[in-house]
């Protein structure tokens, strides 16, 4: 018997037999697989129930009845234990959110059955007109995000055009797909890169076009993920303003956040790029300080030069 | 495992009985309980009894506490009502049943137990896909405590307290909602007469929820607003903004819905945008630095030139 508490199996009994009760002669073999249990456990469990469970003064007529026909289940017991028990909010949540999750991906369910099954389970737990629970995993194109998914399986060698704000531009370059995946509401495409030579995160959102080479690579032993997303950056920047740049802290991966007596916040965070600190600066009170992190020297040119670029596109030509 | 047997057999003893059993009926009816014919004491029947009432309310067994009165003095006593025990059947077909599983395998609820799904899928009739077993995962969304206490307020339709930026609330849940990486709940704000939301992140202690049924849900709900330009009460203001070619299908991809009033034959894009915050869109266009510009209304135009001059016209202050 494998190691299960008490209520665990209780819980997994009941959630069982309701269904061999309905299904009289269904071979014990295809219960397990059914249930993912093995055959043992269930045998036990039924063997459990057949000797141990019934209802006062335990007379054969309410005592439970367990007949094994070449291995063919058939259960009659009295009026309990013939339906399973309602789900638990955790069950619910879990089964409701990832259903949700996937319908809101186009082309994720054509035949409308995962739809159909949403429904109806929605209805079991009371939802009414508004879903009480919606799931959106990130904007991405369903086309590419299918083309990167099929070459990851394949490990199939991609030619990437991809966007990356930090440095403002597209750039092509060829990756190896390891893995998509949905994170802090963004899609996801880990890869190695062939032009940085290394393993990077690319928002999946920022890939403008995505065509297999024909080349297919051999996919590594381990995968370093959490490294991906922020290395190679060794600069940083402090700000010193008013309580309404907080919001800071909350947007962006953040070294230090430091509320001063006096009622300025301080922060310092590691800078991707210049495009990414030009645009930072300039969503932030104009009273702020910003200083670069490493030589202590003022940011206010950059900031300057930054609001002057844009200016020039408003000036009368 | 006699313990197994007799949490069995307290089950159906609650289910069956038509009227709440007391403990000391309960103690002759489910076999296994230390009894006095063998020596053993009250008290060590009543510690087993409390430990299997609460170890089967973990699993989500309902079991009610109700007072009885036939005695000298009222007591407690316990059943288990079959309409809040027994799940309805669903009517799943296997192919639907097999869809649920993969698709609630393929999303991972970080902080929720992965055998949650397995139980659930077992009530529901099994775990019918195969494809489950080898499928990857293909998002990760994040399940905290007060998402689940929120989850069962809006199901059950309790007012739910808490407090939010430094200030208590009582909200009637209408809907979560998990966008761009957070959770939103938004409800029936009680205390300001208003349709809030709120981010779940946000969210100071615990969460308690009210009595069941004590409010309706409206029929339609306007979604958690995320454009930053659209958030706000004051009038709607529609402005026109240009984004170069270079950029365009990143902000497209960013934001599909963003309306596309005209495309220019070098690829640049005019956006139109409902302006309830002009902040908001000042915010937004400096994403985009020097690639994109406000074409009207005038008034913002202004807007965005007075606050960039005032950066430029600070570095004219200090040492150069």
């Amino acid at each position: 018997m494998s190691r299960i508490t008490a209520p665990d199996r209780v819980q997994r009994i009941l959630a069982v037999i309701p269904w061999i009760v309905q299904n009289p002669g269904t071979p014990l073999t295809e219960i397990a697989e059914r249930f993912g249990l093995r055959k043992e456990d269930l045998r036990k469990d039924l063997e459990l129930v057949f000797y141990g469970v019934g209802l006062y003064p335990f007379t054969p007529d309410v005592l439970v009845e367990v007949s094994f026909d070449n291995d063919c289940v058939t259960v009659n017991l009295a009026e309990y234990f013939h339906r399973p028990v309602r789900l638990t909010h955790e069950e619910a949540l879990t089964l409701l959110a990832g259903g949700r999750a996937v319908l809101g991906r186009d082309g994720s369910d054509p035949e409308g059955v995962l739809r159909s099954a949403v429904q109806k389970l929605s209805a079991v737990l009371g939802e009414g007109e508004v879903s009480a629970v919606e799931v959106a995993l990130g904007p991405a194109d369903p086309g590419i995000l299918q083309v990167l998914q099929q070459a990851a399986e394949a490990n199939s060698v991609l030619a990437l055009s991809y966007f990356s704000y930090g440095r403002d531009q597209a750039t092509d370059r060829e990756v190896d797909p390891y893995s998509v995946l949905s994170r802090d509401g963004h899609w996801y495409l880990l890869a190695y890169c062939h032009l940085m030579d290394a393993e990077r995160l690319f928002r999946v959102d920022r890939v403008q076009k995505a065509q297999l080479t024909g080349d297919s690579f051999e996919p590594p032993d381990s995968i370093s993920q959490v490294e991906a997303t922020l290395s190679g950056t060794s600069r940083s920047v402090e700000l010193i303003g008013p309580e309404s740049i907080s919001w800071v802290a909350d947007a962006y991966p953040y070294d230090v956040f430091e509320q001063n007596p006096d009622g300025t916040v301080r922060l310092v965070l590691p800078v991707t790029a210049t495009p990414w600190l030009e645009r930072l600066l300039l969503r932030l009170d104009p009273s702020t300080v910003a200083t670069d992190g490493l030589s202590g020297e003022s940011l206010n040119r950059v900031r300057s030069a930054a609001a002057q670029r844009i200016l020039n596109r408003y000036l009368p030509t | 495992m006699a313990r197994v047997e007799r949490l069995l057999n307290l089950v159906a003893a609650l289910i069956d009985t038509t009227t709440p059993l007391t403990a000391e009926q309960i103690r002759i009816r489910v076999p296994g309980y230390p009894n006095a014919e063998s020596g053993q004491s009250d008290a060590a029947f009543h510690r087993a009894f409390e430990r299997d009432k609460e170890s089967l309310r973990e699993v989500g067994i309902p079991i009610e506490t109700v007072e009885v009165h036939h005695f000298e003095q009222p007591r407690a006593a316990y059943t288990i009502i079959r309409d809040s025990y027994e799940l309805p059947d669903l009517g799943l077909e296997l192919d639907e049943l097999a869809a649920l599983h993969l698709a609630a395998t393929m999303i991972q609820a970080e902080g929720l137990d992965p055998d949650d799904l397995e139980e659930g899928l077992r009530k529901l009739g099994g775990l019918a896909s195969t494809a489950a077993a080898s499928a990857a995962p293909v998002g990760a969304v994040p399940m905290p405590p007060q998402l689940l206490t929120l989850f069962a307020c809006t199901l059950e339709r309790r007012v739910a307290s808490f407090e939010y930026e430094g200030a208590p609330r009582q909200v009637q849940p209408y809907r979560l909602e998990y966008r761009r990486g957070h959770w939103y709940m938004t409800g029936f704000d009680l205390d300001r007469e208003a349709q809030r939301s709120f981010r779940l992140d946000r969210l100071t202690g615990q969460v308690d929820s009210g009595a069941a049924d004590s409010y309706a849900v409206p029929d339609v709900i306007e979604g958690v607003l995320l454009r930053q330009w659209e958030i706000g009460t004051g009038e709607i203001t529609l402005a026109r903004v240009l984004v170069d070619s270079e950029i365009a299908p990143a902000v497209l991809a960013e934001d599909p819905d963003l309306r596309v009033a005209e495309t220019r034959p070098d690829g640049s894009l005019v956006l139109e945008l409902d302006v309830r915050n002009p902040g908001g869109l000042r915010s937004f266009m400096m994403n985009f630095l020097d690639r994109a510009e406000i074409l009207s209304p005038e008034e913002f135009r202004q807007d965005l030139e007075t606050w960039l001059s005032s950066f430029v016209s600070t570095q004219a202050e200090s040492p150069a």
